[in-house]
C-alpha cells in the first residue's frame, strides 16, 4: 500500500524581516515517524507552521507531489492535522465536543454524521480521554489537557500529522503511549513530523531525526547516526556520553560544553 | 443530537418572550388602552387616534427594540467568539461610542438631520473604524488586557471627539438635543427611522451570522482554527464589519444603549453549553427581549421626564459587569500568568 508522504524543497520562512528558516529541503516517506530537535530558537516550530500552510513560505513543499499552496484551506485541513504548542481552551466546552472540533474540515453544517461520531469515539479511546467525556475541557489538568489536544487531531483523520511537542506536560507513562500512538498512526495512514524535545523519547520511537539549528536543518538521519556526542557538542553545546538501551540511543548529558552559548 | 433539541426549546422559549414583550411594547404608555383597542389600531380600526398612537408612536418603538436589541446580542455574541473572551462586548470597546460621535459631526456638520440615510452611514462609518481599530491594536493573541485597554483608549478618544463637537455647537439648543439624543432613547421615533436602520442592519446580521462555525473553531486558538481549514482574516473582516452596521444602524436612530451586547450572550452562554456557534441566535433573542423590556420599564417608572432607555440599560448593565469581573478575577489572574 502506498502510503501519502510530505517533501520540502529549499524552504525558507521569514518573520518580521527576520530568516526564521532557511533552505530546508528533506522528504518524509509515507510511513514514516520523523522528529524535528534542536536548540531553543532552532525555527522549528516556524518549520512545522510552514508544513502545515499557516505561515508565508518560500520554496516548496508538496504532499505526495500536490503543492501545498494549491490546496484550499479545508482540503489542505483534511490532509493535515496540527497540533499546536500549548493546548489552549477557550471555551468550557465538553471533552467529546472539543474532539469533535476535529471534525470541522469534514462538516458543513452545526452538527456530527454518523462516521464523524465513531471517528471521535476512536480518538476518545486511544488517547484515553473517553472516562471524562462529558467534563468541561478547562476543568482537566494539564497533561490531560494535552492528551485532549491529540485527540482532537487524530479525529480529523487526516493522514498527515504536524506535531509541536506533544509530549511536552505529559507523565512518562502518557508520553510512551502518545508516542506509540503517533508512531502507529504513520505506519497506518501516513507521515507524523513532530518537534520533540526530549531525545530519548525521539530516539526510542522515530525513524529519522531531523537536527535544526539557527533556522538550518543540519543533520538528517536514523536516531543513532544523528545523535551523538560530536552532535550534542556543536549543536546543543552540551558535552554527553551516547549509550545504547535496547538498541535505541541514549544521551547522557554530562555539563556544558567550552564553548557554551 | 440532544444539544440540537435543547437549543430549539431555548430559542422557542426565548422567541415567545420577546413575542410577548413586543405586544406588552404596544400595550404600555402615557395613554391607556384597552387590549382590544390595540390590537384594533394595530389594524388600522378602533378610532383615529388609537390608530396614530398604536401604529405611528408604539410600533415603530417596539421594533426597534426588537431590531436593535437582536443586533447588540448577536454583535456581542460574535464579537466574543471572535475574541474568545466573554467581555468582549462591543459597547466596552469603542463602537457606539465611536458611532456617536461619527453622527454627532454628521448632525453638528449640518450634513444630516435626524431623518437622512447619511446620518446610519457616518455612525456605520466611525464604527467600522474603531472596530477596526480594536481588533488590529489586540492583534492576534488579543490578550484580555490588550483588548480592555484598548476598547478604553478608543472608548475615550470618540468620547473627547463627541465633546468637542458638543463644544463648539452653534447654539445651547443644539447641544442640548445632541445631548439627549446621545443618552439613547427609543421615544417618538417614527417607521421611518425603523426603514433607515432595518437595510444596515440586515446587511450586519447576515455578516454576523456566517461564522458560528469559525467561532466554534476559535476554542482551540487561532493557529489550530487556521490549520482547521478557517481563512481568519476574512472572518475578522465579516466580525468587523458586521458589528459596525448593525450597531452603527442602532446608534444612528436611537443613540447610544449600552450593556445588552454584553449582558444578552452571557445569559444564555450557560444554556447552549458554552458553545460559540449555538450561542448566536439565542443571544440575538436575549438581546431583543431585553431591550424590548427595558424600553417597557422606562415608560413605567414613575418619572417627571421619561427616563431614556440608554440610561436604565447603562444603570443595570454597568454594575453587572462589575459583578462579571468579580466573579472572573481568578481566571484573569490565570490569563495574565
Amino acid at each position: 500500500m502506498n502510503l501519502p508522504g510530505l517533501a520540502a524543497r529549499d524552504v525558507s520562512v521569514s518573520l518580521g524581516g527576520r530568516r526564521v528558516v532557511e533552505g530546508a529541503t528533506f522528504a518524509v516517506e509515507g510511513g514514516e515517524f520523523v522528529a524535528i530537535v534542536g536548540p531553543n530558537g532552532a525555527g522549528k516550530t516556524t518549520l512545522i507552521r510552514a508544513l502545515a500552510g499557516l505561515v508565508p513560505a518560500v520554496g516548496e513543499i508538496t504532499l505526495d507531489e500536490v503543492a501545498l499552496s494549491s490546496l484550499a484551506p479545508q482540503e489542505r485541513a483534511r490532509l493535515i492535522g496540527y497540533l499546536p504548542q500549548g493546548h489552549v481552551f477557550h471555551w468550557p466546552l465538553t471533552v467529546a465536543e472539543v474532539v469533535g472540533l476535529g471534525r470541522l474540515p469534514h462538516t458543513h453544517g452545526a452538527g456530527l454524521g454518523e462516521i464523524d461520531r465513531s471517528a471521535v469515539e476512536l480518538a476518545l479511546t486511544e488517547t484515553g480521554t473517553a472516562a471524562y467525556r462529558d467534563r468541561a475541557v478547562t476543568s482537566l489538568s494539564g497533561g490531560e489537557r494535552a492528551r485532549v489536544a491529540l485527540a482532537r487531531v487524530l479525529a480529523t483523520e487526516a493522514p498527515i500529522i504536524l506535531a509541536d511537542e506533544p509530549t511536552a506536560s505529559l507523565d512518562p507513562h502518557y508520553q510512551i503511549a502518545i508516542m506509540a500512538m503517533l508512531r502507529r498512526h504513520a505506519e497506518a495512514f501516513g507521515v507524523v513530523v513532530a518537534v520533540l524535545h526530549d531525545l530519548a523519547l525521539a530516539a526510542r520511537f522515530v525513524d529519522r531525526v531531523l537536527v535544526m539549528d539557527s533556522g538550518r536543518i543540519v543533520a538528517d538521519g536514523a536516531p543513532r547516526e544523528v545523535l551523538t556526542a560530536e552532535r550534542m557538542r556543536t549543536t546543543f553545546a552540551v558535552e554527553a556520553t551516547v549509550i545504547e538501551v535496547s538498541g535505541s540511543p541514549v544521551i547522557v548529558p554530562l555539563g556544558l560544553s567550552d564553548k557554551s552559548r | 443530537m440532544a444539544n440540537w433539541r435543547a437549543d430549539a426549546w431555548l430559542i422557542a422559549g426565548l422567541a415567545i418572550l420577546v413575542l410577548v414583550l413586543f405586544c406588552g411594547s404596544l400595550a404600555v404608555g402615557p395613554v391607556v388602552l384597552a387590549p382590544g383597542t390595540v390590537v384594533a389600531g394595530l389594524f388600522g380600526g378602533g378610532g383615529e387616534a388609537a390608530r396614530i398612537i398604536v401604529q405611528e408612536i408604539r410600533l415603530p418603538r417596539a421594533l426597534l427594540s426588537v431590531m436593535i436589541g437582536g443586533s447588540l446580542g448577536l454583535s456581542g455574541a460574535a464579537l466574543q467568539g471572535l475574541l474568545r473572551n466573554p467581555l468582549a462586548a462591543p459597547d466596552l470597546f469603542g463602537a457606539p461610542a465611536a458611532a456617536s460621535f461619527g453622527a454627532v459631526v454628521a448632525i453638528s456638520l449640518g450634513v444630516a438631520d435626524a431623518l437622512s440615510f447619511a446620518l446610519p452611514v457616518a455612525a456605520i462609518a466611525a464604527a467600522l473604524v474603531s472596530v477596526a481599530l480594536l481588533v488590529v491594536v489586540a492583534g492576534p493573541r488579543s490578550s484580555l488586557l490588550v483588548v480592555i485597554l484598548a476598547g478604553l483608549a478608543i472608548s475615550s478618544l470618540a468620547g473627547a471627539g463627541t465633546a468637542l463637537a458638543l463644544n463648539l455647537a452653534p447654539n445651547p439648543f443644539a447641544a442640548l438635543e445632541i445631548a439627549f439624543w446621545l443618552l439613547g432613547s427609543l421615544e417618538d421615533r417614527s417607521m421611518q427611522h425603523v426603514l433607515i436602520a432595518l437595510p444596515f442592519m440586515a446587511v450586519g446580521v447576515a455578516l454576523l451570522a456566517w461564522d458560528g462555525r469559525a467561532f466554534r473553531a476559535l476554542t482551540l486558538g487561532e493557529e489550530a482554527a487556521a490549520s482547521l481549514g478557517f481563512n481568519l482574516a476574512r472572518v475578522r473582516l465579516r466580525v468587523v464589519s458586521g458589528v459596525a452596521a448593525a450597531v452603527g444602524a442602532g446608534v444612528a436612530v436611537a443613540g447610544s444603549i449600552g450593556f445588552i451586547g454584553l449582558v444578552a450572550p452571557h445569559l444564555v452562554r450557560p444554556l447552549v453549553g458554552h458553545d460559540p456557534a449555538r450561542l448566536m441566535l439565542p443571544a440575538a433573542l436575549a438581546g431583543a427581549a431585553l431591550l424590548t423590556a427595558a424600553d417597557i420599564a422606562a415608560r413605567l417608572i414613575p418619572a417627571q421626564e421619561e427616563i431614556k432607555v440608554g440610561v436604565l440599560t447603562a444603570l443595570i448593565g454597568a454594575p453587572f459587569f462589575i459583578w462579571l469581573i468579580f466573579s472572573r478575577r481568578r481566571d484573569f489572574a490565570e490569563d495574565e500568568r
